[in-house]
């Protein structure tokens, strides 16, 4: 190899300043991207209708949901709160929230507190987490979001909520709190299955799997198949799932609606046998009618059909309640048992 | 003089001196025979990397591939932006993720950060991977004894930091590569159960796990490998520059021939990291949820293989493979005496045709091996044993390849090298299997879909 040794320093002088040009086109394109966010566009399209009053208002809006949980919806929703903008056709993400259902909540009720989604994101692919995107907190969809009412009301179709109600019918009538107990403490007869308000945040998807076929997702399940029950109403596994999303919202505690959640974590039972504040009326008396009232439909009738006493006094102790003393906790909180007992 | 007037002409003539002392080098510009450049090289602390004269053969970019450089430009990335996504990133379970979604969203050029320390991170690793292949390949280690054994340790700290940073997002995937990674931990014997504990603070992933891993991301393992850097850098130029030009006499300047040529490989190893990192988004997932667990659930990459050894058998693929070539590549040096070649890929002639050879056919056997392994999980056929499978397979392969490569080759070289090639080309294909794997550890083709639409 015959080096020519200034020719060579002149090109390996050549190659550095190739290679700081490079440098520098990189973080040109990077520097584009950053200053190209999906929100400026949109912000820009509402510009040009004009709508924004103040040129400088608009850039990042930031809120806050009911639990204090920032959320950016608005940078591209710019009009959602602004009901002076109803009636008027604007393109997607500008428009004004429908009528009925904002004015009725208090300000501080985010947009996710009802929608969902992924509030710190800013770009639509990221934000709205589709049902089948791979995300805890999807932004539920059709009767799907009626769970979301139930994050902090009362589970109840006069308040719009029909689905979610027929979906906890379901769950005490096809004995699923016989394996998964709901009540915070409580345990359920059996220590089958594991905590529903855990799985409930899986995705509609995995929860309409996890009820047809159990093994799919965890192989040693004793779970048995719910399929033959749904073949003919699919509407029913729908009502279903709901109520298992349900399950696995957190509820809006800090929205002053303390007892509502509270009622509602006491366990399913307090939708259909809701007494003074919410909570599940009753004690055992109110097991047994339930139990008696289902004889036929639940699981743990099938096997002791006979030993379902009368209710009321003089009727005794519910022999299932007794074998199966735990199974207080389905519907009711450990320290009420042990006042009780 | 008295104070007053003293102190007024030293401010007068401040900038002047501070010009003049400030400068790098003072007292150096008169040494005899001092070219300019060979001030330069003097006054800098920098370019104290190399001697002030070096071989024309040092120049050769084939000879190093300049992997070193490239794995120091990617540790200079990883240190900025890292500080940079410090300021943001906050180690709690219930803020972690957040922190996560508002540097990507919400951040002036935090996507790109993010972006340019994961994809520096991942390239770093492959980088120090590949610079101890080459240096292997060219038997570089030889009397460079001490430095094999800090670049094994920064081996070693690479891969901990781009592991302990892999939780720091907090999401689904983080969250199960970690379990299933510290899972591996568990065959160490006697150890296993207390090393997990240790790594974990507590019998699985949760807070005090992500705070650990965070003080040893960013303050533990960076110090460590920057102190072990500044050694190996040190030893380079005491151990008298690079391997492969030994013997030559140095004729030319290393300013600016060698120095120029560094320096634009490591501008431009940037510039094509940020290019990557400006167009390709650093993935985040879904929020941890540790009641649903990911299928398959899958260490980072650079574990993989191991992971799909653990499959066939769990002693094998979390110990004895690990530990048999951590062993050989600690004991090269010193079971490889020879000097010839220095510099030349796979050592001279018979050495590395049998290297070749060796290598050639372990990766035919390794074929053959996950074939007949798959093809019998296929039809269901319950193994003889939990211990004939194929990492047991390349093993015994490579103790052969030790034996025949040196005994034909008659050279302790050819045996360290053939072993060593053997067992890294059985780990790049149980990688490389295990990036296959689906739901259930099933295998699957990269064009198959997964069952379930995943």
């Amino acid at each position: 190899m015959a080096l020519e040794p200034a020719r060579d320093g002149r090109r390996a002088a050549l190659a550095l300043l190739l290679a700081g040009l490079a440098l520098a086109a990189a973080l040109a394109v990077a520097a584009a991207r950053a200053w190209s966010p999906e929100w400026r566009a949109h912000q820009q399209a509402y510009r040009a209708l004009g709508l924004a009053g103040d040129e400088g208002a608009l850039g990042l809006q930031q809120g806050a949901d009911c639990l204090g949980e920032v959320e950016r919806c608005a940078t591209c929703h710019l009009g959602a709160r602004r009901p002076e903008l109803m009636g008027r056709a604007l393109p997607a993400p500008l428009g004004a929230h429908p009528a009925g259902l904002l004015e009725r909540h208090p300000p501080r009720v985010g947009c996710t507190d009802c929608h969902g989604g992924v509030g710190r994101a800013l770009s639509a692919r990221a934000a709205h987490a589709m049902p089948d995107g791979e995300t805890r907190e999807p932004q539920l969809r059709g009767p799907h979001q009626q769970a979301r009412c139930a994050r902090c009301h009362l589970p109840s179709a006069a308040l719009g909520m029909p689905r979610v109600v027929a979906g906890a019918e379901l769950y005490l009538e096809l004995g699923c709190a016989i394996c998964h107990p709901l009540a915070p403490g409580g345990r359920g007869g059996y220590d089958f299955g594991p905590d529903l308000r855990a799985l409930g945040r899986r995705t509609p998807r995995a929860l309409e799997q996890s009820l047809l076929e159990p093994a799919a997702n965890f192989p040693e399940s004793s779970m048995p198949s719910f399929r033959p029950t749904f073949e003919d109403q699919p509407g029913a596994l729908v009502d279903l799932v709901i109520f298992l999303e349900v399950l696995g919202l957190e509820g809006g505690g800090a929205c002053g609606l303390q007892a509502n959640s509270a009622a509602l974590a006491a366990g399913p039972c307090a939708t259909c046998h809701a007494g003074p504040g919410g909570r599940a009326g009753g004690r055992f008396s109110h097991r047994c009618d339930f139990l008696r009232a289902r004889a036929g439909e639940l699981a743990c009738a099938r096997c002791h059909p006979a030993e379902i006493p009368a209710a009321g006094p003089g009727g005794g102790e519910c022999p299932a309640v007794r074998v199966h003393r735990d199974a207080c906790g389905l519907c009711h909180l450990a320290a009420d048992l042990e006042a009780t007992r | 003089m008295s104070f007053l007037p003293a102190l007024l002409e030293n401010l007068r003539r401040l900038p002047a001196r501070a010009l003049a002392d400030l400068r790098p080098g003072r007292g150096q510009a008169g040494a005899p025979g001092a070219d300019d450049a060979a001030r330069r090289m003097r006054r800098s602390f920098v370019l104290h990397l190399h001697p002030l004269k070096v071989t024309e053969r040092a120049l050769d970019p084939w000879l190093t591939l300049g992997l070193g450089i490239a794995t120091g430009a990617l540790f200079l990335a990883l240190l900025v932006s890292g500080l940079l996504l410090m300021l943001y990133y906050v180690p709690s379970p219930e803020r972690a993720h957040g922190s996560m979604l508002d540097l990507e969203h919400a951040v002036a050029f935090g996507a790109f950060l993010r972006a340019l320390h994961r994809w520096a991170a991942h390239g770093m690793v492959v980088a120090v991977g590949l610079h101890l292949l080459r240096v292997a390949a060219q038997g570089a280690y030889r009397r460079r004894e001490l430095n094999w054994m800090v670049g094994l340790g920064l081996l070693g700290l690479t891969l901990a930091l781009a592991f302990t940073g892999y939780l720091l997002p907090w999401d689904q995937r983080s969250y199960w590569a970690v379990t299933v990674s510290a899972n591996l931990v568990d065959h160490v014997p006697w150890l296993g159960a207390g090393l997990k504990q240790l790594f974990l603070g507590g019998e699985r992933v949760g807070a005090a796990t992500l705070v650990r891993f965070y003080a040893l991301h960013v303050a533990v393992l960076p110090v460590l490998l920057a102190g072990l850097l500044a050694l190996h850098l040190w030893r380079i130029r005491k151990d008298g520059g690079l391997a492969a030009s030994a013997g030559a006499a140095p004729t030319l300047p290393a300013w600016p021939h060698l120095m120029l040529r560094l320096a634009a490989l490591a501008v431009g190893v940037l510039a094509a990291l940020c290019l990557v990192a400006a167009l390709v988004d650093a993935p985040l997932g879904a929020p941890l949820d540790p009641h649903q667990p990911s299928n398959p659930e899958k260490s980072p990459w650079y574990f993989l293989g191991l992971q799909e050894m653990v499959s066939y058998s769990a002693p094998v693929g979390g110990l004895i493979f690990p530990g048999v070539l951590g062993l050989l590549l600690l004991l090269l040096p010193f079971l490889d005496r020879e000097d010839g070649a220095p510099g030349r890929w796979f050592g001279d002639g018979r050495v590395r045709v049998q290297v070749l050879a060796w290598g050639g056919a372990s990766a035919v056997c390794l074929a053959a091996f996950v074939a007949l392994q798959l093809s019998a999980q296929a039809r269901g056929a319950a193994a003889a044993s939990d211990l004939w499978n194929p990492a047991t397979g390349m093993l015994l392969l490579g103790a052969v390849a030790f034996v025949g490569a040196g005994a034909l080759g008659r050279s302790t070289r050819a045996a360290c090298l053939a072993a060593l090639l053997v067992l890294l080309v059985a780990l790049a294909g149980f990688t490389l299997v295990g990036l296959c794997r689906g739901p259930d550890w099933a295998f699957f083709w990269p064009w198959e879909a997964w069952p379930g639409g995943a």
